[in-house]
């Protein structure tokens, strides 16, 4: 009987856990605006502006917003088609071994931990994203752009996108496999035209899943961000700013407004991982409505 | 079949192909990139060194050394100034900060200089003092046959052409030695890497494993269930870096209440602790789901109470699949360094301890990365230990879970994390 | 491409191909070969070192409903699936003998599988529509043949759909999901899917075992109105059904064709013993 309790406390535990995050973290997200120590922000001119100069003592999010959406969802974008291709080849068109292989390929690059693509990025990206602004004579800080976020989180979204489209194609039922090639389809157009949408379920999740890493990518892109002043960042060659670069900007200080405005950040990252995830839903509703796959 | 079809198929093909040969590609460039940055660098003295250099003095008790001639090994070269007095060798070097540098290149295993103690003032004063490969000179006290002092060394602006030759001809023994140990090295944060670990562990473990028996064994099919399940699910959408602000809004006041203040590798490891959890109830329920039940039954037929049979019979068939848990439990540890960021704090310890801030590996290469001058050599060379590290685990989870699967036992085939349905 | 283009241009493939393939014709079975849609000889199958069929010898009538029955595993639905080849998606699995289309060895190097599955369409067991809108479903064979033009689509949708008896439930919602329509229906579209490309021959596996009655009596009429266009080739469970709606019946038994003749002969007359402990349900 003790222990029964024991194990329902740990269960609820873990349940209550993500509730107390969203309490606490808004909770002292909201301080700066009622007025805590060191002054007191107009939510208004936090939400909408397009300055962050926290030396200035300006703090406009609202340009961190875009860029942390535009430079997201243009991740996610690059990386699905490769992340469904991928899926294609392993579950339809590589066969044993190779399939194992291209497999392991993505495991590996899922176990890679951020701060290393991090390190690969400052490297290798940005020197790729300042020979290709040379390219077009455009001169860039060091490579240190939105561009270079974009296929950073193109990147590390794959893995997570291929390994659900992975396994939804897997669990595509075989009858739809076997009806198509009946009708004289090719097996490449039965990957493309009956397997893909039925996985699309699965697809649309994992797409999901991309976008709420990216959006929550830290360290990473705070290395090659370049955290910019003023936005929104609309040329892919100049320097920008999200929600988690700015979260990691000033570490040194621990008091004042420049520290507490940090978790106003974390909320409104919170905001936007979770809107973005409604969204999906609604839209994947409607989309299973028109489509039907009741699979 | 048209060849216009025909053409269009193999078209598409290579396309999937294209696909993944571009993510195989991206894949061997990062190996690539971090290898040939860091595997130079990687040896002992990195791992096991200091991250802050140290300037060492060190002094002597002995009046006089014996006398004896030291042979350097051939491996040498023409660069190396030997002492064969003294037994060791140095070349003229410029360090990482473009200073010029005197690196001790070799040391006899017998050399006198070996036999010194820490001067200075302070916790380590009387340990012997480390003389060794990778040191530099500073400069050397020594007195002459007649009791004179001298000083030689790069602070006397000699090169030790010219300062290693007085040495030899005219010390008759070394009063002190002013060296300065290189920085650059690990081993602090994997110290810290280590403790995070095992309080990560320590914390979440237990509540993850009886979270999991309760869902799986306690739990009815219920809205409490339902919900308890959907909240772990969301909890394993939360992007780290808001484990890092809950750290510090929720965990923090909660520990200051035991006297703990400030950053620590204990808060750390508590913000760690809340975020396994999601992984650790999905794997551990896994493995519970792969024990029979008619196990459970035979135990409750033979007059086990629930609980008896729960801690005799299934969680010790489901040994293989939980320890899997803990391995990839420990990989997302060792990979973590947004959520440490604030908890843990960036201050590099070389002697990190439990109480006070410290970086775990991952966070220092956070640290190197940034600034104006990112160390790639370094921060690669760390890159390859974590690498290495998450291998090694992964691999073991792979030959643990085939091991199970032969045996043909009841453990679960523990499966890889798999990103969950969050919606 | 108006329908006619789309005709001329089908003819033109079918010439394309004889040409490629009629470049031996096998005599002596082509002769007089006009009713019969396939001619088996010797046809040995293997899935890796178990046989499945034993030297099977049969012809099948052209425009008309050849029912195959017997026990489950008696190898039957294999024996369909050697029509249009599905068994190559089987990896171990060996076809001997010869198998007769039209003059052409089926199981020849030169044979086009895809091609050949758009003149030897299937219905499967389970009904199985894409999930994709009724109308999608319909031309979807056509699409993958690379036609685009909507005009055609539309009226092979529609003939289709007629053919199948299914066009007046389904004209005004052909937008709906295939998925939501019910068995019967699914299995109808199924039909009307195949019937699309303008096969010659149609294979149904076992097409009614998931229906309830009255969708199975539909689709039974359904059957007896296509066999003036089509060569049916049936595999079932019900004998009933075999001797209601089939011309001839093939009865199999592990691997073995026992017995094959007009179905009347084969239900009314058996000449085997075991025709006719299978048929009054002594096995089964």
């Amino acid at each position: 009987m003790v222990f029964r309790n024991l194990f329902r406390i740990a269960g609820v535990l873990a349940a209550v856990m993500v509730i107390l995050i969203i309490i606490f973290v808004t909770s002292r997200g909201i301080r700066p605006f009622i007025g805590g120590e060191g002054g007191r922000l107009d939510l208004k001119e936090f939400l909408t502006g397009s300055r962050w100069r926290s030396d200035q003592g300006i703090y406009g999010l609202g340009f961190v917003i875009i860029n942390t959406l535009l430079v997201s969802i243009a991740g996610g974008v690059l990386a699905l088609p490769s992340a469904v291709l991928s899926a294609i080849l392993i579950t339809r068109i590589a066969k044993g071994k190779v399939s194992v292989f291209l497999t392991t390929i993505v495991e590996t690059l899922a176990a890679i931990p951020s701060v290393v693509y991090g390190v690969f990025a400052a490297g290798k990206i940005t020197v790729l994203v300042r020979d290709l602004g040379h390219l077009f004579g455009i001169s860039t800080y060091g490579g240190n752009s939105s561009l270079a976020v974009i296929l950073l989180l193109a990147i590390m979204t794959y893995p997570t996108m291929t390994t659900l489209a992975v396994s939804g194609m897997r669990s595509v039922p075989r009858q739809l496999d076997s009806a198509s090639l009946a009708l004289g389809a090719t097996p490449t157009q039965t990957s493309f035209k009956v397997i893909v949408p039925a996985a699309r379920s699965s697809i649309v999740t994992g797409f999901t899943l991309g976008l709420g890493r990216a959006f929550g990518e830290a360290t990473a892109v705070s290395m090659i961000a370049g955290n910019a002043l003023t936005g929104p960042t609309w040329n892919p060659f100049d320097i920008t700013r999200t929600l988690t670069s700015t979260m990691l900007t000033g570490l040194h200080e621990t008091t004042g407004l420049d520290y507490e405005v940090r978790f106003s950040v974390g909320v409104i990252l919170m905001v936007v991982i979770i809107s973005m995830n409604l969204l999906v839903a609604a839209a994947k509703k409607r989309l299973e409505k028109k489509g039907g796959a009741a699979l | 079949m048209t060849r216009a079809r025909k053409a269009k198929d193999i078209l598409m093909q290579s396309i999937t192909w294209a696909a993944s040969g571009l993510s195989a590609w991206v894949l061997i460039a990062i190996l690539v990139f971090i290898f040939t940055n860091g595997w130079k660098l990687l040896d002992w003295s990195v791992l096991s060194g200091n991250y802050h250099a140290r300037n060492i003095v060190s002094g002597f008790v002995k009046e006089s050394f014996d006398e004896s001639v030291f042979t350097p090994p051939l491996s040498l070269s023409a660069e190396d100034i030997v002492s064969v007095k003294f037994g060791f060798a140095v070349r003229d070097e410029v360090d990482k900060q473009k200073n010029h540098v005197h690196t001790i290149t070799w040391v006899d295993d017998r050399s006198p200089l070996r036999e010194g103690t820490i001067t200075t003032a302070g916790a380590a004063q009387g340990d012997p003092a480390p003389f060794a490969s990778g040191m530099s000179v500073n400069k050397i006290v020594f007195s002459d046959a007649d009791g004179r002092e001298e000083t030689v060394g790069r602070l006397k602006q000699q090169s030790p052409r010219e300062w290693v030759p007085i040495l030899d001809s005219r010390a008759a023994f070394i009063k002190e030695f002013h060296g300065k140990e290189p920085g650059g090295g690990m081993r602090g944060s994997l110290l810290a890497t280590l403790m995070l670990i095992g309080l990560s562990l320590l914390f979440s473990v237990p509540v993850g494993i009886f979270a999991a028996v309760y869902l799986h064994a306690v739990a009815k099919q219920n809205r409490l269930t339902k919900f308890i399940r959907s909240s772990i699910e969301l909890l394993a959408g939360v992007p780290s870096i808001i484990f890092s602000m809950m750290g510090i809004t929720l965990i923090f006041p909660l520990i200051k209440i035991f006297g703990l203040g400030g950053q620590s590798i204990i808060l750390g490891g508590l913000t760690m602790a809340v975020l396994l959890l999601p992984v650790l109830i999905r794997q551990t329920e896994e493995a519970l789901r792969a024990v029979p039940s008619s196990y459970a039954q035979a135990s409750l037929a033979l007059g086990a109470t629930q609980t008896e049979t729960l801690f005799r019979v299934v969680l010790p068939s489901a040994k293989n699949g939980i320890f899997s848990a803990c391995l990839l439990a420990v990989s997302r540890i060792v990979g973590e360094s947004a959520a440490l960021i604030f908890t843990m704090g960036t201050a590099i310890q070389d002697f990190p301890k439990l109480t006070e801030g410290s970086t775990s590996l991952a966070v220092q290469i956070y640290v190197l990365m940034r600034g104006e001058n990112p160390n790639f050599r370094l921060a690669s060379a760390i890159s390859i230990v974590i690498l290495i590290m998450i291998l090694i685990l992964n691999l073991t989870v792979k030959i643990v879970s085939e091991l199970t699967d032969r045996k043909g036992n009841a453990s679960c085939p523990p499966r890889r994390v798999k990103a969950s349905k969050a919606s | 491409m108006s329908a006619s283009t789309r005709q001329s241009l089908k003819s033109l493939l079918t010439i394309n191909k004889n040409a490629a393939h009629s470049v031996k014709p096998v005599q002596s079975l082509v002769a007089g070969n006009d009713d019969i849609a396939f001619s088996l000889r010797n046809v040995n199958l293997y899935y890796g070192g178990f046989q499945a069929l034993k030297n099977i010898n049969l012809d099948i009538p052209s425009r008309r409903v050849t029912a195959f029955i017997g026990p489950s595993g008696c190898g039957k639905s294999t024996l369909l699936r050697c029509f249009n080849r599905m068994n190559d998606l089987i990896e171990n699995c060996r076809v001997e003998g010869s198998i007769i289309r039209n003059g052409i060895e089926l199981y020849g190097d030169s044979v086009d599988v895809v091609d050949l599955r758009t003149h030897v369409g299937m219905v499967f067991q389970q009904p199985n529509p894409f999930p994709k809108s009724i109308y999608d479903n319909v031309a979807y064979g056509l699409v993958c043949q690379g036609i685009k033009n909507r005009k055609v689509l539309d009226e092979a949708v529609e003939s289709s759909l007629k053919k199948a008896a299914l066009w007046d439930e389904v004209k005004d919602s052909l937008r709906r999901d295939a998925t939501q329509l019910s068995g019967g229906q699914q299995q109808r579209l199924c039909i009307a899917r195949a019937i699309a490309l303008e096969p010659d021959v149609i294979l149904m596996d076992e097409p009614t075992s998931a229906l309830d009655p009255i969708a199975t009596a539909r689709i039974e009429d359904l059957i007896a109105q296509l066999k003036d266009e089509y060569t049916i080739v049936i595999v079932t469970h019900s004998m009933s059904q075999a001797a209601r709606i089939s011309d001839k019946t093939a009865f199999f038994l592990l691997g073995d064709m026992i017995e094959f003749g007009p179905t009347d002969d084969i239900f009314q007359n058996p000449r085997d013993k075991r025709t006719e402990d299978y048929i009054t349900g002594k096995f089964g």
